[in-house]
């Protein structure tokens, strides 16, 4: 079970930016592969920006490793998904039923490379941002606080939820609870023994984060309400120039696609 | 709360998956209707921050994963609107309220869901369309209902009377104003 805490405090080009400018570095390559779908060249050059990315923040193999295992089946079931259902274009294998075309194979390296895109700027969002960095980042972008208050909550109550998921589950397998055997419905019934006093215990810290936020007076922003930080750190020149070059470069790809047809890809100037 | 919740379950789904962004057993979807039916629309917007959370574990980014957070709502916030319509003891003791939770909060919400997400799975190029509306809504309706049926039943059946007498029950979906004095 991958733990949720990745942050790893650096002295990087990327770690010393403001978190308003991490979002958006992190958010562009995410923005930019949303945009263009079928394009093989774009979402190259995205997923090799992204790869230069995450060597300027000095990320470790070990950090990445877990997620690109997940990954490795996802590309599985996304090849069969793409060279086995879909039939357009000039067939370069067909053997029964199976008929894998060069756009299908030509679509599925570049669903394959988005998703890679998408996936490694999530994990160097988690890599290079902290939980009070996250929010105050969202906070510069005027979330609403309630918001960033609830995303600040589970983050903090992750780490303990996953020891206490670790214990729970611990002492229901010391009482000869085998979760791993049985059928689907039978493995599911089992995990009810684990959600009940999970949940419980989840409750009771509830209740006391609640007590002591209302006992401190806590109210959330808006209604006369304004809330300030106790690290407040301002926007730089540099974070400003780095924040409306994403802007620029996001809306410039959105107008090149969409009204002036550029980054279409190969798929679509073969007909498929 | 149920963000994390969500989030934890979420993340240990995410090992038994058949297919991508679909696990063969979504126990987070089980947690998450007993959860709405117990704290209203906060219970709920657990599945959102939620599945934006877990989303890299799945394998696809936050971006993705919003679009998938927003769908992951459809079945907490149906079967709490549905069965609180219908006025269901949550505790499920009586045929008739048992008969609802199956038909509601797990049938007709998921397969909502599973129609909508499996559409969203196909816009941003995760399957093919007759991948899709096919091996796609099966595997993600199978999911669902068993994580649903299963965890969701014992869950209620189990725990209602506890947090019925908590402060942050709540008796309705939507939060209500608070009564001001005169």
């Amino acid at each position: 079970m991958p733990a949720y805490g990745f942050y790893v405090p650096k002295d990087t080009v990327v770690h010393r930016l403001h978190p308003a400018s991490k979002l958006a570095v992190s958010f562009t390559p995410m923005f930019l592969a949303m945009i263009v779908y079928h394009d093989l060249l774009f979402n190259a050059i995205l997923f090799i920006a992204i790869l230069a990315i995450l060597v300027l923040a000095r990320t470790e193999w070990r950090t990445i490793r877990p997620f690109l295992r997940i990954m490795a089946t996802f590309i599985v079931m996304l090849s069969i998904s793409w060279l086995i259902f879909y039939n357009k274009g000039t067939p370069v294998l067909s053997f029964w039923i199976i008929r894998i075309t060069d756009i299908g194979i030509i679509i599925d390296i570049t669903t394959i490379l988005r998703f890679l895109t998408l996936l490694l700027a999530s994990v160097f969002l988690m890599i290079i941002t902290s939980e009070s960095e996250l929010i105050q980042g969202l906070r510069t972008f005027r979330v609403p606080y309630v918001l960033c208050f609830i995303l600040m909550l589970a983050l903090r109550f992750l780490p303990t939820l996953i020891s206490d998921f670790d214990m729970v589950k611990s002492a229901q397998m010391s009482r000869a609870c085998e979760f791993q055997k049985g059928r689907v419905l039978e493995r599911a019934a089992k995990n009810v023994s684990v959600m009940i006093p999970l949940m419980v215990i989840a409750f009771n810290r509830v209740t006391e984060v609640s007590n002591a936020l209302e006992s401190r007076g806590f109210k959330v922003s808006g209604l006369g309400y304004k809330r300030a930080s106790y690290k407040q750190r301002n926007l730089e020149l540099a974070d400003k120039c780095l924040l409306v070059s994403c802007a620029v470069l996001v809306v410039a790809i959105a107008i090149l696609h969409f009204y002036f047809g550029m980054f279409i890809g190969v798929t679509v100037s073969l007909g498929g | 709360m149920s963000s994390a919740i969500y989030t934890v379950l979420g993340t240990f789904a995410a090992s038994v998956q058949i297919i991508p962004g679909l696990p063969m057993f979504y126990a987070p979807e089980g947690f998450i209707v007993p959860a709405t039916l117990w704290f209203g629309f906060w219970g709920a917007l657990g599945a959102f921050f939620g599945s934006i959370l877990f989303s890299p574990f799945y394998g696809y980014g936050y971006t993705v994963g919003t679009l998938f957070a927003i769908v992951d709502m459809i079945v907490p916030l149906v079967a709490g609107y549905c069965l609180r319509k219908l006025k269901i003891d949550i505790s499920l003791r009586d045929k008739r309220s048992l008969a609802y939770f199956v038909a509601f909060g797990c049938v007709v919400n998921v397969l909502l869901e599973a129609l909508i997400g499996v559409y969203v799975s196909y816009s941003v190029g995760f399957y093919t369309l007759i991948f899709a509306y096919t091996y796609g809504l099966l595997a993600w309706f199978v999911g669902s209902f068993t994580g649903t049926l299963v965890i969701g039943g014992f869950l209620l059946r189990a725990l209602s009377s506890y947090f019925i007498r908590s402060p942050l029950y709540h008796e309705s979906l939507l939060p209500r104003k608070p009564e001001t004095g005169s």
